[in-house]
């Protein structure tokens, strides 16, 4: 099996799920992504990028309980996995090192 | 506190949603979108809020959620499902289409008889269906495949004598004259056919065949798709005695040679070079010839047929319009044809119109095979069988409920909503109905060649050569399994589960039983009167055979004779005299009675000024004729062989018409018959000259050998296929050139009536066909009776009813509904039968007892039908009845 890589997208996601610890699902992610990147988040948007991270094993999920406010239906509720932070570091080590590379371009 | 007015999503973008979205996923999304959408109303306002959210619903129809939605459809689980969220069943998902086809399946099994019944009365129906459909698209799809079709017309006559007679055939010439006269007429040709003898005299064994023949001009191949496999029209078919041949009979006639450039002789006269091979001819054309011989070759073999005062029914005329041609037009521009190739008497007499490639085949005025209405009528006949069938199908559906009810009662308490009922019952019809339609087709391939044999047509069931068979076939097992599922479904799934469990379901919810009284009359009403028509052409049939014609018709043959000179006769007569089993021989035109060569001519009596006002019936034999067929003589004596002078025999008929009051008056008196002048020498007493429809014709006979085509042979009975066989070799030394054929008398006198042993087998096969139906129809009553008396039954057989009174109670009711069915029957059988016989000049009398036979019949079907569900009623367990409850 090839590796999996992460979208653009997906990586926000991902670092969102983070962020949110337990309460990460659906509209929380949603909500979070809209205030931190000024774009339009769609719902079904980010769904998908989350069920993609479960395939991948990046994320795992579980329902939670039913409240009141959503018309009585459960929330999927998202958690990161290991490999999914070591995808992450991953990520981010290869980034630094091209940034290195960028300011210091004589070595 | 003020209760806030919740702020609702928009109910179209929420049914959106929920279409697109896939099950497994619907509780957290619709979740996560319901929140979504009241954290908007907060921050937005509930207008921007519900616009916000039929955008989110849109874009689930993003690729990734309509393929898990369709996976959804097709399998209830998914592998990366942590759960199995639970979801409403619905009615048509694959997990309940899984149980209805169990539970069908186990239906189906379970009730044997009832699955046997069904299958078989709807297999019945439905290959009805299917041949009549094959039959009705055959006749439909006649001479269509032609590219030109539409501009095609065949030319027809019309000779206004003191009646109009119609004919699809014309005078030779008109062909050429169509095409210089007329500008509109793109093509023009003429297709002359006959019956030809083909022989091969270069080769050894020298074969002979009797196949088709037809002088065509190569435009016919251009005005007809008739594609050429070898070789084209103007080369093939512009030299004299040049010969086109399809690939079958170059295959039959020069098995794997190649046929191009042999010859062949047309009746040992003419001969032909092959010059071109056709493909063979398709099934769905009425233009049967299989030989075109090159259209300058008629001047040889058929000179006399150039004139324009003889209409020989063989020949066609067909043209080609330019396109864009008023057809109207083109047909009122035909009268010009009478005016200028008629003199003015004649120009009034024959007139000349355009007939439509498409109307040949479905005009009778014109030889045409159906006609539009009786297609019709076929269709109708077709229609009414499979909905009978269906009708039936419900009857034993509904009946069969009755005992299902607590099943029914049971699921509906265990959650089962009506739709999952009704489609339950859909597919359990579905099922029968593929089991039936299998059968059903079986049949018809089986039935396939016995109908084209009785309509000597060429219909085929090829599913993959013609597409409307298979779908017909589609839409007939989708309509019927509606028809006679949805029915019982609805009432099925409609019951009460109360009423159902305690067993108290009543006529009322199970449908009316009017309907399906009025159902099982309306059936035996169509077997009753199929029944006395048949009995009535039966005995018919039997009177034309067996009745006396006049004369002897027993262990008589006839065989052609190809060559009439005097010294040929007697030189066969001589040698088949010697025969050990031919008693007598004589040489004649035709037999006393005959279908086929009558030749009917003009008479003028002892010195009158005019022609009679009669037409004779002239046949010519030797003297041997009388004792041949018994004949007797009223007056004067038999023939005497001679050809120099010319005496006639009259018949009485024909001594009556001349208005002479005893035949002896006429003997020795002068007689002109087809222009010959001659001496009545006898008087025959009358014999049937035509089939019992005509009265006897005035009838002479006189010996003229020239005239004479057959040869009868009397055969004594002891050794007949030892006798046959004699005859026929010294037939073939006698007339090496000829192809020998034979036929016994009585035989070729049974052609009279071909037509109606024809409509007898289709009787007989209805009748047993609406016996069979009417049968399934009262079984289904009978059926659903029994399941609704159970409890009277029982309380009747605990107050002391005997068996027999129970029976009576059903018997009562059929008989009922026979006797009104046959006042409906009666009338109409009688009136039908009557206007069958008042055809027939001789015929036999109706009378009362066909009518009581027919209802006997009835009854007596109705009995076997009735008698066992009544009686295995009626020795139920009293105690098993009443504790149903």
């Amino acid at each position: 099996m090839g590796r999996s890589y992460l979208g653009e997208f997906e990586e926000l996601v991902l670092l969102t799920v983070i962020v949110l610890g337990a309460g990460a699902y659906g509209v929380s992610i949603a909500e979070e992504l809209r205030q931190r990147t000024n774009r339009t988040i769609s719902l079904s948007a980010v769904h998908i990028a989350l069920y993609r991270l479960e395939e991948k094993g990046f994320v795992t999920s579980e329902m939670g309980g039913a409240t009141l406010s959503r018309g009585g239906r459960r929330k999927r509720l998202f958690m990161i996995t290991t490999a999914g932070r070591d995808m992450l570091t991953e990520i981010q080590e290869i980034r630094n090192q091209f940034w290195y590379a960028i300011v210091n371009p004589a070595q | 506190m003020k209760k806030q007015k919740q702020a609702i999503p928009p109910r179209f973008a929420h049914r959106l949603f929920r279409l697109l979205c896939p099950p497994e996923l619907f509780e957290e999304l619709e979740g996560d979108m319901q929140e979504q959408f009241e954290l908007d109303v907060n921050r937005a306002g509930e207008a921007a809020a519900r616009k916000t959210y039929l955008l989110e619903a849109v874009k689930f129809a993003k690729p990734y959620y309509l393929k898990r939605r369709v996976a959804g459809l097709l399998t209830s689980r998914r592998k990366t499902q942590k759960k199995v969220h639970r979801y409403s069943p619905k009615p048509l998902s694959t997990a309940m289409i899984k149980n209805y086809l169990t539970l069908a399946r186990r239906t189906i099994v379970r009730y044997k008889s009832y699955t046997l019944i069904n299958v078989l009365g709807l297999a019945l129906g439905l290959s009805c269906g299917i041949l009549i459909f094959s039959l009705v698209n055959y006749h439909l799809g006649f001479d269509k495949f032609h590219a030109n079709a539409d501009r095609v017309y065949r030319i027809t006559s019309e000779l206004h004598n003191e009646t109009v007679s119609k004919f699809g055939s014309v005078p030779q010439p008109i062909g050429a004259a169509m095409r210089d006269d007329y500008p509109f007429v793109e093509k023009v040709s003429m297709l002359i056919s006959f019956g030809g003898n083909i022989s091969f005299p270069s080769r050894r064994d020298n074969p002979k065949f009797n196949d088709g023949i037809a002088y065509a001009e190569p435009d016919f191949f251009h005005i007809l798709d008739f594609p050429f496999l070898i070789g084209n029209p103007e080369d093939a078919l512009s030299q004299p005695n040049t010969a086109v041949i399809t690939e079958r009979l170059a295959e039959k006639y020069f098995k794997k040679d190649q046929a191009m450039g042999k010859s062949f002789r047309l009746d040992n006269k003419t001969d032909f070079t092959i010059t071109g091979i056709l493909k063979n001819l398709p099934e769905n054309t009425d233009i049967r010839q299989e030989i075109y011989l090159s259209y300058p070759s008629i001047k040889q073999t058929t000179p006399w047929l150039n004139t324009w005062g003889g209409i020989l029914s063989a020949t066609q005329a067909y043209v080609l319009l330019k396109p864009g041609t008023d057809a109207s037009k083109g047909d009122q521009a035909m009268a010009g044809i009478s005016t200028k190739y008629y003199d003015a008497k004649d120009a009034k007499i024959f007139k000349f119109h355009l007939q439509p490639l498409s109307d040949i085949h479905m005009n009778l005025e014109f030889g045409g095979a159906i006609a539009k209405n009786q297609l019709i009528a076929l269709s109708l006949i077709g229609i009414f069988l499979v909905i009978t069938a269906c009708v039936n199908f419900i009857n034993l559906a509904t009946a069969q409920a009755l005992g299902r009810s607590k099943e029914i009662g049971v699921r509906k308490v265990m959650g089962s909503m009506k739709g999952q009922l009704f489609w339950q019952f859909i597919v359990e019809t579905g099922l029968i109905t593929l089991i039936a339609f299998i059968v059903a087709i079986g049949l018809s391939y089986l039935a396939l060649p016995f109908m084209n044999e009785m309509l000597s047509t060429r219909v085929t069931l090829d599913w993959l050569k013609d597409i409307n068979q298979p779908i017909f076939a589609a839409c007939l097992l989708v309509v019927v399994t509606f028809i006679s599922g949805s029915y019982p479904g609805l009432v099925l799934a409609g019951f009460q589960p109360i009423t159902a469990l305690k067993g108290k379901l009543t006529q009322s919810q199970i449908g009316g039983f009017s309907i399906r009284k009025g159902l099982v009359i309306a059936q035996f009403a169509i077997s009753q009167t199929l029944l006395i028509g048949t009995i009535v052409i039966t005995g018919q049939m039997r009177f034309n055979t067996q009745t006396d014609m006049g004369f002897k018709k027993d262990a008589i043959v006839l065989m052609p004779v190809p060559e009439t000179s005097p010294a040929k006769q007697s030189a066969m007569r001589a040698r088949f005299s010697q025969l050990p089993g031919v008693e007598k021989v004589a040489f004649l035109s035709a037999p006393p009675a005959s279908p086929e060569n009558n030749f009917d001519t003009g008479i003028r009596y002892a010195g009158r000024p005019e022609n009679e006002k009669f037409t004779i019936f002239y046949k010519t034999g030797d003297p041997e004729y009388l004792s041949m067929f018994g004949l007797k003589l009223v007056a004067g004596r038999n023939l005497v062989s001679s050809d120099t002078t010319r005496e006639y025999l009259l018949n009485e008929t024909a001594v009556e018409k001349l208005g002479v009051k005893s035949p002896h008056e006429v003997i020795g008196k002068n007689v002109n018959i087809n222009g010959r002048n001659g001496i009545i020498v006898g008087v025959m007493k009358d014999f049937h000259s035509k089939s019992f429809r005509e009265r006897i014709d005035p009838v002479c006979l006189t010996t003229r050998a020239a005239d004479n085509a057959q040869c009868a042979l009397k055969v004594s009975n002891g050794n007949l296929a030892a006798t046959l066989a004699s005859i026929q070799k010294l037939w073939n030394e006698t007339n090496p050139d000829y192809i020998y054929s034979y036929q016994f008398l009585d035989e070729h006198l049974q052609r009279f009536y071909e037509f109606d042993q024809l409509i007898l087998q289709l009787m007989w096969l209805f009748a047993g066909v609406a016996i069979f139906i009417s049968s399934l129809g009262l079984y289904g009553l009978i059926s659903f009776m029994v399941a609704q008396k159970t409890k009277e039954i029982g309380v009747r057989k605990t107050l002391g009813a005997g068996v027999g009174s129970i029976v009576w109670l059903f018997g009562r009711q059929f008989a009922h509904l026979l006797v009104i069915a046959f006042v409906i029957a009666a009338p109409i059988g009688w009136w039908l039968v009557d206007k069958y016989l008042a055809d027939f000049q001789y015929h036999i009398e109706l009378d009362l007892i066909t009518f009581i036979a027919v209802l006997g019949m009835t009854f007596m079907i109705a009995i076997v039908t009735v008698g066992y569900r009544s009686i295995k009623a009626a020795l139920i367990n009293p105690v098993n009845a009443l504790r149903s409850e």
